[in-house]
C-alpha cells in the first residue's frame, strides 16, 4: 500500500471505532449498563480460580474485568470500539499478502461481532477470544518451518480451549488457511488442519469428564452467551468471518476492488443493523437505570417524550411521579395499563424484579424489596452474581439489622473496583450500628418500614399492606399514594373513597377530585353534600366529560380532550 | 483515578500469590477464636481444624497442642495444621484428650479424641438460601478426612434444581436423587445400576419426595407435598413454607411399585418426613391436622407418629400411634431421623409447621426409644436455627445444620452421641482456611447425608438420563 492508501485505511479504522463508540455511548448506553450489572467481577485469588476452573474460564474473567467498566456507559464503549477495532486489525495482520482493496474484509468479523453485541445477553468474552486466538495464530505464523510450527498449534490447542473455549479453533483454521495460501508443504497442512479438525472434536468430549456442562455448551462455548441453551449464532459467524476474510483477501488485489470488498464488508451489517438493535429494550434499561439512580426528572421527561408501554415503563414512571410528588394528579396523564403498572407481579427473571424491588424498596416494604432482588440475583442464566444486587442486598439486610448477612455482600463488594468504597463505608456502619441512622437513607427506611403487622406478602392483599403501611408510619405518604392509585387502577370506588378519608393533607390532589366526583356521581342523585374540597374548575371538567360522553364522541376525540385525567381511564382503559 | 489504578495492578499481581489471612475478617463470635474448637469431640479421621483468632491486634498468638509427650506449636493469628502432622497426633490421642494452650489466652481447653470413628464422608446440596429461584447448586460430596470437595452433579448439567438426595445407611451405591423443572425425575442406583423414575402417579398426590431407605435395602419411603411458599413482611423472619396436603407410600424396589395405605394417606392429615426405624418393622413420620392457610399457618403442628411396616409383605398398619403429641406442647415435630443401632431418634422442634430451617427458634431434641423421653440437646443447640441432620452408620456421630453463625446461611455441624445419648459439645465442619471460606461462600448447606465410601455418580449418564425424556414409571400396589 502507499502512504495515501496506508491514510485511507487509518482512516476507516478510525470511522469504524468512532462509530461503534457512538453508537455505544449515544444509542445504547444503557445496554452498557445492564451489562455492568449482571456480573460481579471480584479481585482475588479464589474468584480467579473459579473463573479459570471451567473451559474458555481465562476469556470468561478477561471478559467480566472489562465489562465491570461499563459502571461508566462511555468507558464501556470505549472498551468495545477498542475490542472490535483490535478484531478488524489482527484479521487484516492475518491476511497474506493483505491489498488496499483487500483491508476493507478486515472489518466483517468485528462487524459480525458488533450486531451481536448488541443483544444483552451477548457476553464479550466471544470477542476476547477471538482477539487471542487470532493474536496467537499471527505470533505462531512467524515460525518459518510449518513443521514445528503446526506441532507447536496443535500442543496449545488444548490450553487455549481450556483458557478461551472453543472460540480457539480459530488458531488452526486461520493458520490452516494461511498455509494453504502461502503454497507450503500441502501435505503438512493437510495434516495439520485434520489434526487440529481431530483434537477440535475431542476437546470438548474430554472436558465433559470434568466439566459438569452439556456437550453442546463444550463445543458451542460456555460463557459465550448468557444464556446457556442460545447458540450464539452471531459470534461463531464472526469467527467463521476471520478464516473467509483470509482466505478471499488474495482475490482483492486490484485497488479498484476496494469499493466492491468496502460494499461487502460494510453493506451487511448496516442493513442488519436495525433488526439486531432492540431500541424497546434500550428504554427498558434506561427507565431502571434511572429509577437506581433517582433520576426521577429524568424519567419523566422521558416518558414524556416517548410514552410509556411496557409495564416497567409505567412502573418507573409512576414511581417517578410518587417520588416527585405528582401522582396524585399527573398520574394518568401517562399511559397506565392497570394495577400491574404500579406494582407488577413477580416473574421468574432476572431483569423485571429489578425495578419492582427498587419500588417495593421506597414503599418501605424492605423484606419485599429483598425477595425480587435475590430473586432477581439468583435467577441471572450465567449464575453470575450482580454487584448492583448485592449492593441492594446488603442495604436490605443492613435496614433490617441482618448485620451478619449483611457483611457477607460487603466483604464480596469489598473486592470490587467500583463499589469498594461503598463497601468499606458500609463495613464502618456495620462495626458501628449505632451510626447507621446517621445515613438519611436508612434512617427514612428504618422509619418506614413494617414494624408490626407481621403477615405475608400478597399480591391481592397489596392494598391491606400499603394501608399498613401507612398506618405504621403516616409519614410514609408515598404507601398512601400507591394505595389510593392502586385503588384507582383497580376502579375500586368504594375502596378509594374509604382510604381516601385517612389523608390529612393533599387530598384535594386533582386525580383524587376526580375520583371523589366520578365516585360521587355513580352513588348519588345529585351534588349536594359533595366534598367541598371539589374545585368548580373539576366540577365543571367533569359535566363537560359527562355531556361528551352522552353526546357519543369517539375514544380517540375522547382521549384528545380527556386522556389525562382519571374519568378517561375509567372508562376505556383496563377493562 | 490513581488509587483505582493502583488497586487494580496489586490486585492482578496477587492473582497468582498464595492465601493470606486477614483478621480483619474475623467476625461471627464474641469467643476468641472462630469456629469454637474448645473443648469438642472429634473422630480420629476428621480433617485438621484450622481456625483463627478473633483479636485483629495484639501479640501473634503461639499455640501449642500437647498430648503425652507430644507438644506441637503453631505460631500465627491462623492455625494452620500440617495434614501428617495432625493425623499422627490425633492418632495417638485416640480415646484421650489434646490439651491446647495459646500464648495469649488465660485458659487451656482441651479436644477430646473419640474412640469411634466416623464415616468416609458426607453429600449436601449447596444452593443459596433463597426463595423461588435457583442459581448454581448442585450434589457436592466432602471427604471428611481432607478438604477436598467434588461436585457429583451440577444444574449446569441441565434445567432444573437437584433436590432430595438419600443413601441406605450412607451406602454410596443405593441412592435416590430427585430432579425438579422441566426435566423432573427421581434417580434411582441400585447395586451400581442407575434409571430416572417418574414417581408420579394417579393415585399419589404427586412426585415422591423425602426419601428414606429401608435398612434392608427393598423399600423406600417417599412422601408426597403439594408445597407452598409465602413470604414475611416483618425483618424477623423471611421465608415460610408450607403444605396444602401432603401423603406418604412405600415404594417396593423390586416390583417397582408404590404401596399405600389409607393410615399414611388420610384426607384429614398431612403426612410428611418418613423413617423407618431400625429392624425396619415401624414407620416415623410426621402428621398434623390441616389448618386454613395463610391465616392459620403458625397454628399447623406437627406431632411424631409411628404405623408398623410389614418387611416382608410391604403391608403398613391400620393403628397409628403418637408418639410426641408436639400439638400439646405448642410446637411441631419435623425430620425424624432414628439411629440406625436403634436406640434414639433425633428430631427437630419448631413453634409451628414442617420446613424449620426458615425458624430461628428450631432445636435438634433427642428421644430415647427405649423410655419414649425426650429432651433437647442442649450442647448442640444454639440461639439460631438447627434443623435438618442424619446419623453416621455407626450411630455414634449426628451431623446436623445450624444457621448459628449469621442466621442465614447453613452451615454444617458434628457431635458425638455416645452410648446413653448424650451429645458433645459439636464442632464445625473443617476448613483450609475456615474464615475466608465461609466468609465467600454464598451458599447454604443442605440436607447433608453420610456415605461410607465415595459415590460413583457417572455424571455424564446421569445428564444423559436427565435431558432425555424417557422415564421408567412407578407402578402403584
Amino acid at each position: 500500500m502507499n502512504r495515501r492508501q496506508t491514510i485511507i485505511c487509518s482512516g476507516l479504522s478510525a470511522a469504524f471505532l468512532l462509530l461503534v463508540f457512538a453508537f455505544f455511548n449515544f444509542i445504547y448506553p444503557y445496554h452498557i449498563h445492564y451489562q455492568e450489572q449482571m456480573q460481579m467481577f471480584r479481585f482475588g485469588a479464589d474468584y480467579f480460580r473459579e473463573s479459570i476452573a471451567v473451559p474458555g474460564g481465562l476469556g470468561d474473567w478477561a471478559g467480566g474485568f472489562l465489562v465491570q467498566f461499563f459502571y461508566y456507559a462511555p468507558a464501556g464503549a470505549l472498551i468495545i470500539s477498542i475490542l472490535l477495532g483490535l478484531m478488524q486489525l489482527l484479521t487484516w495482520k492475518n491476511m497474506e499478502k493483505g491489498s488496499f482493496a483487500a483491508y476493507p474484509l478486515s472489518f466483517l468479523p468485528p462487524a459480525a461481532m458488533f450486531l451481536f453485541l448488541c443483544d444483552e445477553n451477548a457476553l464479550i468474552t466471544a470477542a476476547v477470544a477471538i482477539i487471542a486466538s487470532l493474536a496467537l495464530s499471527m505470533a505462531l505464523m512467524k515460525i518459518r518451518k510449518a513443521g514445528i510450527r503446526s506441532i507447536i498449534a496443535i500442543l496449545l490447542m488444548p490450553a487455549m480451549y481450556m483458557l478461551f473455549g472453543s472460540i480457539s479453533i480459530l488458531v488452526p483454521a486461520v493458520m490452516a488457511v494461511r498455509a494453504f495460501l502461502r503454497k507450503e508443504n500441502m501435505k503438512v497442512a493437510a495434516a495439520f488442519a485434520f489434526a487440529a479438525l481431530m483434537m477440535a472434536a475431542e476437546l470438548p468430549l474430554i472436558a465433559r469428564e470434568y466439566s459438569p456442562y452439556p456437550l453442546d455448551r463444550l463445543y458451542f462455548g460456555v460463557h459465550y452467551h448468557r444464556y446457556h441453551n442460545a447458540i450464539p449464532m452471531l459470534a461463531w459467524i464472526s469467527v467463521l468471518l476471520v478464516p473467509a476474510a483470509v482466505a478471499i483477501a488474495p482475490l482483492f488485489r486490484k485497488d479498484r476492488m476496494a469499493a466492491l470488498s468496502l460494499a461487502v464488508a460494510i453493506l451487511p451489517a448496516a442493513c442488519l443493523a436495525p433488526t439486531f438493535t432492540d431500541m424497546d429494550k434500550e428504554r427498558l434499561f434506561g427507565y431502571d437505570f434511572m429509577a437506581r439512580m433517582g433520576q426521577w426528572n429524568k424519567i419523566l421527561a422521558t416518558s414524556d417524550r416517548h410514552a410509556p408501554d411496557s409495564p416497567i415503563a409505567v412502573e418507573c414512571t409512576n414511581l417517578a411521579l410518587a417520588k416527585t410528588g405528582h401522582l396524585a394528579s399527573d398520574m394518568f396523564a401517562f399511559f397506565q395499563n392497570g394495577p400491574a403498572g404500579l406494582l407488577p407481579e413477580f416473574t421468574r427473571d432476572h431483569f423485571s424484579p429489578v425495578p419492582t424491588g427498587t419500588v417495593y424498596y421506597h414503599l418501605g416494604m424492605v423484606n419485599t424489596a429483598q425477595t425480587f432482588f435475590f430473586e432477581a440475583q439468583e435467577g441471572i442464566p450465567d449464575f453470575q452474581k450482580s454487584a448492583r444486587l448485592s449492593q441492594a442486598l446488603a442495604k436490605t439486610n443492613l435496614i433490617n439489622g441482618d448485620y451478619e448477612v449483611a457483611r457477607k455482600y460487603v466483604n464480596a463488594l469489598k473486592q470490587t473496583l467500583f463499589y469498594r468504597k461503598w463497601a468499606k463505608d458500609t463495613e464502618k456502619l456495620l462495626d458501628n450500628p449505632g451510626q447507621i441512622n446517621s445515613v438519611p437513607e436508612y434512617a427514612w427506611m428504618r422509619s418506614v418500614r413494617m414494624k408490626e403487622h407481621d403477615i405475608m406478602f400478597s399480591q391481592e392483599e397489596l392494598d391491606s399492606m400499603l394501608g399498613l403501611l401507612y398506618v405504621e408510619n403516616d409519614t410514609n405518604t408515598m404507601a398512601m399514594d400507591y394505595l389510593l392509585a392502586w385503588c384507582l387502577l383497580r376502579k375500586d370506588l368504594p375502596r378509594f373513597f374509604e382510604c381516601h378519608q385517612l389523608l390529612k393533607t393533599g387530598y384535594d390532589a386533582r386525580h383524587y377530585q376526580e375520583a371523589v366526583v366520578l365516585y360521587w356521581a355513580l352513588t348519588h342523585d345529585g351534588p349536594e353534600g359533595m366534598p367541598d374540597f371539589i374545585s368548580r374548575k373539576t366540577a365543571a371538567s367533569f359535566t363537560k366529560f359527562i355531556t361528551a360522553l352522552q353526546s357519543g364522541r369517539n375514544e380517540a376525540s375522547m382521549q384528545k380532550e380527556f386522556g389525562n385525567t382519571y374519568w378517561f381511564y375509567y372508562h376505556y382503559r383496563f377493562k | 483515578m490513581m488509587k483505582r489504578l493502583a488497586y487494580i495492578l496489586m490486585s492482578i499481581l496477587m492473582l497468582g500469590s498464595c492465601y493470606r489471612f486477614d483478621p480483619a475478617e474475623a467476625r461471627y463470635t464474641d469467643g476468641p477464636i472462630w469456629p469454637d474448637y474448645m473443648d469438642v469431640t472429634v473422630p480420629v479421621g476428621i480433617a485438621p481444624l484450622n481456625f483463627c483468632y478473633t483479636a485483629e491486634d495484639g501479640p501473634v498468638p503461639v499455640t501449642t497442642f500437647i498430648h503425652g509427650e507430644t507438644s506441637i506449636s503453631i505460631k500465627g493469628r491462623e492455625v494452620v495444621w500440617k495434614d501428617k502432622e495432625w493425623k499422627k497426633l490425633l492418632k495417638a490421642a485416640k480415646g484421650g484428650d489434646i490439651t491446647v494452650r495459646s500464648s495469649v489466652l488465660p485458659d487451656e481447653w482441651t479436644i477430646h479424641v473419640s474412640e469411634d470413628g466416623i464415616d468416609y464422608g458426607i453429600n449436601y446440596r449447596l444452593i443459596a438460601p433463597g426463595y423461588e429461584v435457583y442459581s448454581k447448586m448442585g450434589i457436592y460430596e466432602r471427604d471428611l478426612s481432607s478438604y477436598k470437595e467434588r461436585a457429583l452433579i451440577e444444574n449446569t448439567q441441565f434445567d432444573g434444581c437437584v433436590n432430595c438426595h438419600a443413601y441406605n445407611r450412607g451406602n454410596p451405591a443405593d441412592y435416590s436423587l430427585h430432579i425438579r423443572g422441566a426435566h423432573g425425575a427421581t434417580l434411582l442406583n441400585i447395586e451400581g445400576e442407575m434409571a430416572a423414575y417418574n414417581t408420579k402417579t394417579d393415585s399419589t398426590l404427586g412426585f415422591c419426595v423425602y426419601p428414606y431407605w429401608h435398612p434392608e435395602g427393598e423399600y423406600i419411603a417417599y412422601s408426597s407435598n403439594n408445597t407452598r411458599q409465602g413470604f414475611h413482611v416483618l425483618p424477623d423472619k423471611l421465608i415460610e413454607v408450607f403444605d396444602l396436603d401432603s401423603d406418604l407410600q412405600v415404594y417396593d424396589i423390586r416390583s417397582n411399585s408404590l404401596i399405600t395405605s389409607a393410615s399414611i394417606k388420610k384426607k384429614d392429615v398431612w403426612e410428611t418426613f418418613p423413617a423407618f426405624s431400625a429392624d425396619g418393622k415401624t414407620l416415623y413420620f410426621c402428621a398434623a391436622t390441616p389448618r386454613p392457610i395463610p391465616s392459620e399457618t403458625d397454628q399447623i403442628r406437627y406431632n411424631l407418629c409411628s404405623v408398623d411396616f410389614d418387611p416382608a409383605t410391604g403391608a403398613i398398619g391400620s393403628q397409628i400411634d403418637t408418639l410426641i403429641f408436639a400439638e400439646g406442647m405448642g410446637k411441631s415435630v419435623s425430620f425424624p431421623k432414628p439411629s440406625y443401632d436403634g436406640r434414639f431418634l433425633v428430631y427437630t422442634l419448631s413453634d409451628y409447621g414442617n420446613f424449620s430451617i426458615w425458624h430461628h427458634e428450631a432445636d435438634l431434641w433427642i428421644m430415647d426409644l427405649a423410655t419414649g423421653e425426650s429432651r433437647p440437646m442442649s450442647l448442640a443447640n444454639s440461639g439460631d436455627t438447627e434443623s435438618y441432620h442424619s446419623w453416621s452408620s455407626n450411630s455414634r456421630w449426628m451431623m446436623f445444620s445450624s444457621r448459628r453463625d449469621d442466621g442465614l446461611y447453613t452451615r454444617l455441624f458434628f457431635t458425638h452421641i455416645d452410648e446413653n445419648g448424650q451429645e458433645a459439645k459439636p464442632f464445625m465442619l473443617p476448613q483450609k482456611h475456615p474464615l475466608h471460606y465461609y466468609n465467600y461462600l454464598n451458599r447454604s448447606y443442605n440436607v447433608p447425608e453420610f456415605v461410607t465410601g465415595p459415590v460413583d455418580l457417572d455424571r455424564v449418564k446421569a445428564e444423559k438420563l436427565i435431558n432425555s425424556p424417557e422415564r421408567i414409571q412407578f407402578g402403584i400396589r
